[in-house]
């Protein structure tokens, strides 16, 4: 992967599944972001659509995925875990920036009833 | 909350192996929480949901794309069919909701198709391939008489006696009567089929009794006969399948038996599967042993015989064996040549569903044609939507999908759209079941049991493969077929040419098989148009008619039911709005009537001459009711007692035959049989009625008064039929006439009541059903090929639109662009109705037993179809050729 490719920018998708990955911490695997998603976000995604973008996120070196083991319940299953990883942190920051210079400045917007 | 096995199960085949784990535990967790919030079933259909995505296909690029970032086994060989048919099947659910107008229209075409096929399929499995209720049905057979005149009649007793005694052929004979009477006692009086069976039926038959026994030759001795064996639904419609039934006593016409045996569920005589009053009750029939005489003809013909052929005898063997016996019979004098008597021996499935199977055979035919219609219909339009789309599969095809890729593509989304059409069908059948049986008048024996089962969904899932193959393949293929240079590089005008032709030829195929039904229909519809053009004899409007029956044991002498049916029609003609009623022993087209001998004062019948004729017995007042013409004379009068002069009146048929230059009234006849029977005086000559069906032959019929009948035959009829002629809605008289029934004996149950014109309607039931089916099928294929033609002309002309712009923009006339494309869709059609019409030729040869009154090849049927189907066929190029003739030239050149 090249380092052009690194600096492109985050897709909507792609920051929100991150941004679901950084609200959760220690929780963020499948079931707990696709909800994150449906409640904070409002976008109702089927689990593969969640798996396509963290795996390619994990590709681009984004997030990490660590295997954890089952949890000390009754049927407690092992868990894939994600979390940021440092250049993640920065992509997100940047695309943050990104917003914020673009909104600074906007003072007004057009009025629409 | 557990997950949907099949939808977990589903997600383990879909998710790489490396994530499987881990996305199923999450769905798990996804599931258990929504389950809390929103239920189980809102869980359930969000789990399902799950499945429903493209992106497991992505998933699986993603990984295999990152192969150093997880151990990702490859795909085997069968995964990887199931992802690629999985994304076809996707690919085709989307292709085809992004064209609903398409979807829809196809998909209510198949169903229907199918629908109609599954629907009739599951008659004909019912009705024909089901084996009769015997044991070893194959070698049971009816056994029917036949004379001049009468081509297939009852046996009597002495016959019955010799092929009991005598014949080879048979292992075991049995005789049975079939009646009507009164169940009474514990419950409601009701009005029941009875059978007079010889002890050995339910043996020949290879039956036996679900509970109980059946009867031993002991109890069919008249002295010791007080036993009776029960049908299934009686026993549980009457006794509500109480099992203590066996040994408890019941009134049967008011005389208490003994209940021995209940009979299995199914369980029907041959001759009982489409009665109206199916047989309840079963009762012993003494028919003593050895041949003994047989009187002159036969004696009385009244009963039904049936038999079970000796191991490896077939029926026509025993059917050899009766002709040879019958020559024998001539021989020997017990008849006469000219009655040219003759035993049938008739299998007994063929006996029971013959009829039906024909008529059967013939729908299964339309309605396959129907399907075969509405295939070419969708491959039409499969076609024009893949030539539409050609340019997106040559896409595929440049970018490396092969020919078998791309046909399978092709194939997935016509057995995708075959599928729903499927679905679809199984409603629509299950309606037209439901409606084929309520609307059928009873004359197709079983066809109640006829349903959608598991085999049922089974044929309908096998059905809609082969349609999908029948319409898909072919338009597949060819688009399949077409190539990048091609498609790519060929603007729409160019490679239309062969599609035309293929859409040509699909078209006249789809005229020619339209062409075979609408005949079938037309031949029904002038046979049904014979049918009401013929006289019954009476007048069928505003007459109420019901049967009733006098049990002996309450009305032991003549005298007494003489005297009940007087005093009931009495008070009848009271009630208001009754204009006449009478009583008959037989209501025409109602039941079966049989002649009786008779000898007519100074005729001399030449040697071997019959001069038996139909007989019925009339109150008075039941000309007036029937609305009967009166000839000459007079009718029957309450002056007709039984004390004066014994009157008879006879019909224009028996008048004419005897009398044919004299008047008949004032001759005198006399019923044969009782031991000096006196002389019937005729007072009058009334018109002749059909009798023994619509379009059965009328014959010489005599009718002797009620009140007098005993004189010559020592027996009154017990069970009548009433005619009432009102001038209000006769049904409304059904409840007046019940309660002056039950004043006057409140044990006696009325059966069969109905307005003469239900019976008169009820003679041409099956006749209208074909009809009405064939009328139904030969619509839709009618309506198919219209919007067939349509279909291939209009594409025809949307190809050619540049075309007709240059001829326009030339100097040709609208009208001459208009004739041109209609002469184009005129030699479509012309083909195909030229094919079909010679096809007709051979195949309405088949119908010839359903018509009446008209040829198989009908020259007013073979002309007039054509014109009617090439009135569709240029209904079907109208519009299309309408629109090439309003091309604008300008925008035409312009557009392209």
């Amino acid at each position: 992967m090249s380092v052009k490719s690194k600096r492109e920018s985050l897709g909507e998708l792609e920051q929100l599944l991150m941004l679901a990955v950084a609200r959760l911490g220690e929780d963020a695997y499948g079931a707990p972001i696709q909800r994150e998603l449906e409640d904070s976000a409002e976008r109702r995604l089927t689990i593969s659509t969640i798996y396509v973008t963290l795996v390619r996120l994990e590709k681009k070196g984004l997030l990490i995925s660590t295997r954890s083991a089952p949890t000390p319940v009754k049927g407690g299953k092992a868990k894939r875990r994600f979390r940021l990883t440092a250049s993640g942190v920065l992509a997100l920051k940047r695309a943050h920036a990104v917003l914020e210079r673009m909104w600074d400045g906007v003072t007004t917007l057009p009025e629409f009833k | 909350m557990k997950p949907p096995r099949l939808a977990s199960w589903l997600v383990r085949c879909f998710a790489p192996r490396a994530i499987a784990e881990d996305v199923l535990a999450d769905l798990e967790e996804g599931l258990d929480g929504r389950q809390r919030e929103h239920g189980a079933l809102r869980a359930g259909l969000w789990y399902w949901r799950q499945l429903f995505s493209l992106d497991w296909l992505r998933l699986h690029q993603e990984l295999e794309r990152d192969a150093s970032a997880h151990e990702v086994r490859r795909r085997s060989g069968w995964e990887e069919l199931m992802m690629s048919i999985w994304q076809d099947i996707r690919y085709a659910v989307r292709s085809l909701a992004s064209n609903p107008g398409f979807t829809t229209v196809v998909v209510l075409t198949l169903a229907l198709g199918i629908g109609a096929n599954v629907a009739l399929v599951s008659v004909v499995r019912s009705v024909v391939l089901t084996p009769l209720p015997y044991g070893a049905p194959e070698r049971v057979v009816s056994i029917w008489s036949q004379w001049s005149g009468f081509p297939k009649t009852w046996v009597s007793v002495p016959e019955y006696r010799v092929y009991r005694e005598s014949f080879e052929s048979f292992e075991a004979v049995g005789l049975y009567r079939t009646t009507s009477t009164n169940l009474t006692g514990d419950s409601e009086p009701e009005r029941v089929g009875l059978g007079v069976i010889t002890p050995n039926v339910f043996d020949v038959l290879g039956v036996s009794v679900s509970r109980g026994r059946g009867f031993t030759v002991e109890e069919s001795r008249p002295a010791l006969s007080d036993v009776v064996v029960v049908s299934d639904p009686l026993w549980r419609r009457r006794y509500g399948g109480d099992p203590e039934l066996i040994g408890r006593r019941i009134e049967v016409d008011g005389v208490p038996r003994t209940v021995i045996g209940i009979l299995p569920a199914a369980f029907r005589l041959p001759n009982d599967f489409t009665s109206e009053l199916p047989l309840d009750i079963y009762l012993p029939l003494n028919v003593p042993d050895g041949i003994g005489d047989i009187p002159t003809n036969g004696g009385n013909h009244g009963s039904f015989g049936v038999a079970r052929l000796a191991p490896g005898i077939t029926a026509a063997q025993a059917q050899s064996e009766a002709l040879a016996w019958n020559r024998q019979a001539v021989t020997d004098g017990f008849f006469t040549e000219e009655r040219r008597f003759r035993t049938l021996v008739i299998p007994v499935d063929d006996d029971v569903i013959g009829q039906a199977r024909t008529a059967l055979f013939i729908l299964l035919v339309a309605v396959g044609f129907v399907l075969l219609i509405a295939c070419v219909n969708v491959a039409n339009l499969v076609l024009s939507r893949g030539r539409s789309r050609s340019r997106e599969l040559a896409l595929r095809t440049a970018l490396g999908a092969g020919f078998g890729r791309v046909f399978r593509q092709l194939m997935t989304e016509s057995l995708v759209l075959a599928s729903f059409g499927g679905v679809v069908a199984v409603v629509f059948a299950e309606g037209a079941l439901r409606l084929l049986i309520a609307l059928e008048p009873g004359t197709v024996p079983r066809l109640g049991d006829a349903g959608l089962d598991a085999t049922m969904l089974g044929f309908t899932a096998l059905a809609t493969f082969f349609t999908a193959l029948l319409f898909g393949a072919l338009p597949a293929f060819a688009a399949a077929r077409s190539r990048l240079s091609g498609a790519l590089a060929v603007r729409s005008s160019g490679g239309a040419s062969r599609g035309q032709g293929l859409g040509g030829a699909m078209v006249a195929f789809q005229l020619a098989v339209a062409v075979v039904l609408v005949m079938a229909a037309g031949l029904m519809i002038r046979t049904f148009s014979e049918l009401v053009a013929i006289d019954p004899g009476f007048r069928s409007e505003n007459v109420l008619t019901l049967r009733l029956q006098t049990p002996a044991k309450d009305y032991p002498e003549n005298a007494d039911v003489i005297a009940f049916y007087r005093r009931l029609l009495e008070e009848i003609r009271e009630v208001p709005g009754v204009e006449s009623a009478g009583a008959i022993r037989n209501l025409p087209l109602a039941a079966q009537i049989g002649d009786w001998g008779t000898r007519i004062e100074g005729y001399e019948p030449e040697d071997n001459e019959s001069t038996a004729a139909d007989w019925q017995v009339a109150t008075d007042g039941y000309f007036e009711a029937m609305g009967l013409s009166l000839v000459e004379g007079r009718l029957f009068s309450s002056a007709d007692r039984v004390d004066s002069e014994p009157a008879v009146i006879v019909n224009e048929a028996f008048a004419k035959r005897y009398w044919p230059n004299e008047s008949a009234v004032g001759q005198r006849i006399m019923m044969r049989g009782a031991d000096e029977p006196p002389w019937n005086r005729i007072v009058g000559v009334v018109g002749n009625v059909r009798h023994n069906g619509i379009t059965a032959e009328i014959k010489g019929k005599w009718y002797r008064p009620h009140a007098q009948f005993h004189h010559s035959s020592g027996f009154t009829p017990a069970g009548m039929t009433l005619t009432i002629r009102a001038s209000v809605p006769p049904e409304s008289l059904a409840a007046p006439v019940r309660n002056i029934v039950h004043g006057l004996d409140p044990n006696l149950p009325l059966a069969e009541v109905r307005s003469l014109d239900d019976v008169l309607s009820g003679s041409m039931a099956q006749s209208r059903f074909m009809m009405a089916l064939l009328v139904l099928f030969s619509s839709l294929a009618l309506v198919l090929a219209a919007v067939g033609v349509y279909g291939v002309i209009a594409y025809g002309v949307s190809q050619r639109t540049i075309e007709f712009g240059v001829r326009l923009a030339m100097g040709s006339t609208p009208s001459r662009v208009l004739r041109m494309v209609v002469g184009q869709g005129l030699v479509m059609s012309g083909f195909g109705i030229v094919v079909g019409a010679a096809v007709s030729v051979g195949l309405t040869r088949y119908m010839e037993s359903v018509l009446y009154g008209v040829e198989p090849r009908d020259p007013v049927t073979f002309v007039l179809v054509p014109l009617v189907l090439l009135a569709a066929g240029l209904l079907g190029c109208a519009v299309p050729a309408w629109r090439a003739s309003r091309i604008d030239p300008v925008s035409a050149l312009r557009g392209d």
